[in-house]
């Protein structure tokens, strides 16, 4: 299951107008997400978590496109939730919305309540949900879709390549191992000349017990459970230009290269990995 | 997208040209081009199928979301469909590689159902498909599937009378779909047979596959990750990888959905979590989850109460006659 490093000279592009990026962002929003979870001073659902890191992940990307003169647009967004038995776009569109579109969304949220604090603004994109199964292949499909048609826009051929966070916490309902397998290894295929799509698939849990594993080495899954095999198979191995960011979050020790996942993450973790996943690329003028 | 030309070339030398399908040997019928797929038949191994060569990249979309739904383990009239990525490899006319997906779908032993009814042989016969054929029908509707392509082409019939339907690459879950043609087909039939009478089938029986270990009494199904098991100590979840998770200690357990199953002890019903914590304590006399909203309905003797999905009590009591629901718990 062990797959070989990507070359080093791959997933170099920096990020500008002319050579955007895209996140496809997909979000197990199942029963089991109602289960609630420590965050910082705060007792919430693991729903409620998750539709702050992804409405903080799109602020942050909002901030880095400001520029003096304007927004800039390096970012496609596109993101998915999937929970009782259906795939369902979080954004305003069914595919990719522009950096910009979702400025001017914050832009009139902010005119219209100059009261309102960050932390609700944030809630404005995406709101938290936790209802059904959990249909994970019917997401990566539509996620596998999304990267494809993005990948084949001529102007993002030579781009930096799209970054797909899948953030779940438990198994999919709609299909078995090897189906999760195949469907994410086809997300991993769709490419641009500057690599490979990135897949990163977060497993959050609640249970103290099972140590976490963050962007783990192939050492560190010898002695991990199943799930967490699964879900190394399923993710991308991160490429060198990831390798410092990842290494400070994991301290001494650790050897490149990782795998793109993290198992039993606590919501901190989450944070720290998506944060990782999006600022570890450049964007330039 | 590959061409019927390389399709032919791959089936002429399927060594050469395939990868896992190497040994299928070609049956020399002209390729068949439908709206999304080329196809071929051919032997291999024992049996023998269809080789389906995509089109168009829509081509694979509904086969991919049937595939996963495994619908064939417990039924006899849907085959095992695989798609082999990247299985079939080809060249483009400027000399550049590449490799396209292949739809394999066994073929079952029995013969095209147009045959039959081209040579009906009197009204027995004609009764005997028609029943066949709404068998077929009471089964897809079981199934909750359709076909969306019964065409007569795509029937077949062995030698118990069974029909069984081929090119299953347009189906989609939900029934319903295939009434109509197959309603159709039963007046042809019965107006070829000079109006004889319909009669209804008996549906056929289900079977499920339920893997026993020798080290259980019984073996569950796998939800979730873990697979609920019966030992001489009471009930219990082991991983897939026959690690004990949930010590075997309940007189009956629920499979796990969305992180929670309801159990039984001796105290009384309750609900647990993955790691085997009670979410809800075992003192009640029913526990109802219900998976969709993460809420579960109690029942205490006395009253029903609402809790959510961290088992925390919602609302008022609600008082109400003992439920007859009961009965299959205690079973």
């Amino acid at each position: 299951m062990y797959r070989n490093p990507i070359c080093a000279d791959m997933y170099s592009q920096e990020i500008t107008r002319r050579h955007r990026s895209a996140f496809i962002i997909a979000i197990d929003q199942s029963t089991s997400m109602q289960e609630v979870v420590q965050f910082g001073q705060l007792v919430i659902s693991k729903a409620e978590a998750v539709a702050y890191t992804a409405n903080t992940l799109i602020t942050e990307l909002i901030d880095r496109c400001r520029r003096t003169n304007g927004l800039r647009n390096y970012y496609d967004v596109a993101i998915l939730g999937y929970g009782n038995n259906t795939v369902t776009p979080l954004l305003e569109s069914e595919g990719f919305v522009s950096v910009e579109k979702l400025a001017r969304t914050l832009a009139k949220i902010e005119c219209n309540d100059d009261t309102t604090e960050n932390y609700e603004l944030r809630h404005k994109w995406v709101k938290p949900k936790a209802e059904g199964d959990t249909p994970m292949y019917e997401a990566m499909l539509k996620v596998r879709d999304l990267a494809q048609e993005w990948c084949a826009f001529e102007q993002n051929k030579d781009s930096f390549p799209p970054i797909v966070i899948n953030i779940t916490d438990g198994e999919a309902s709609d299909c078995d191992d090897n189906d999760l397998h195949d469907i994410c290894e086809q997300i991993r295929r769709t490419a641009t000349s500057d690599g490979n799509t990135l897949l990163l698939n977060i497993h959050i849990s609640t249970d103290s017990r099972v140590p976490s594993i963050i962007f783990p080495s192939g050492d560190e899954l010898i002695s991990a459970g199943h799930y967490a095999h699964l879900l190394a198979g399923c993710s991308s191995i991160m490429p060198a230009a990831f390798n410092n960011a990842i290494g400070e979050l994991k301290g001494a020790g650790a050897t490149p290269p990782y795998y793109g996942m993290g198992y039993n993450a606590t919501i901190v973790e989450l944070l720290s990995i998506i944060n990782i996943g999006s600022r570890s690329i450049t964007n330039m003028g | 997208m590959a061409t019927i030309t390389a399709f032919r070339t791959a089936l002429d030398a399927p060594q050469k040209w395939f990868s896992r399908l190497a040994e299928a040997r070609w049956n020399g019928e002209p390729v068949r081009r439908s709206t999304y797929f080329a196809e071929a038949e051919v032997a291999l191994g024992t049996g023998r199928g269809l080789l389906f060569m995509p089109l168009s990249s829509l081509s694979l979309r509904r086969a991919e979301r049937l595939i996963p739904k495994q619908l064939y383990r417990n039924n006899t009239v849907i085959p095992h469909l695989e798609i082999f990525r990247n299985e079939m490899r080809y060249t483009h006319s400027d000399n550049s590689s590449a490799a396209c997906d292949i739809l394999y779908e066994p073929l079952p032993d029995a013969l095209p159902l147009a045959d039959t009814i081209n040579s009906l042989a009197g009204e027995q016969e004609a009764s005997q498909i028609i029943t066949a054929i709404k068998a077929l029908r009471e089964e897809l509707h079981k199934t909750d599937i359709s076909h969306n392509n019964l065409r007569e082409e795509n029937l077949m019939i062995d030698n118990q009378g069974r029909i069984l339907p081929i090119r299953w690459y347009y189906a989609t879950s939900g029934a319903g779909g295939d009434d109509e043609a197959l309603d159709a087909l039963c007046t042809k039939i019965a107006s070829l047979a000079n109006n004889m009478l319909l009669c209804d089938a008996e549906s056929a029986a289900y079977t499920t596959s339920n893997v026993v270990s020798s080290d259980y009494i019984t073996v569950g199904r796998f939800s979730e990750g873990l697979i609920a098991i019966e030992q001489s100590s009471g009930w219990g979840f082991i991983d897939s990888d026959n690690n004990i998770v949930i010590e075997p200690k309940y007189l009956w357990v629920n499979d796990f959905h969305e992180g929670r199953a309801e159990v039984e002890c001796a105290e009384g019903m309750g609900l647990i979590d993955k790691q085997g914590e009670y979410i809800i304590p075992p003192h009640y006399r029913i526990v109802e989850y219900d998976p969709v909203s993460g809420c579960s309905q109690v029942y205490d003797g006395h009253e029903w109460l609402e809790f959510d999905y961290s088992g925390h009590l919602q609302g008022e009591p609600t008082t109400a006659a003992e439920p007859t629901k009961e009965i299959e718990y205690y079973n």
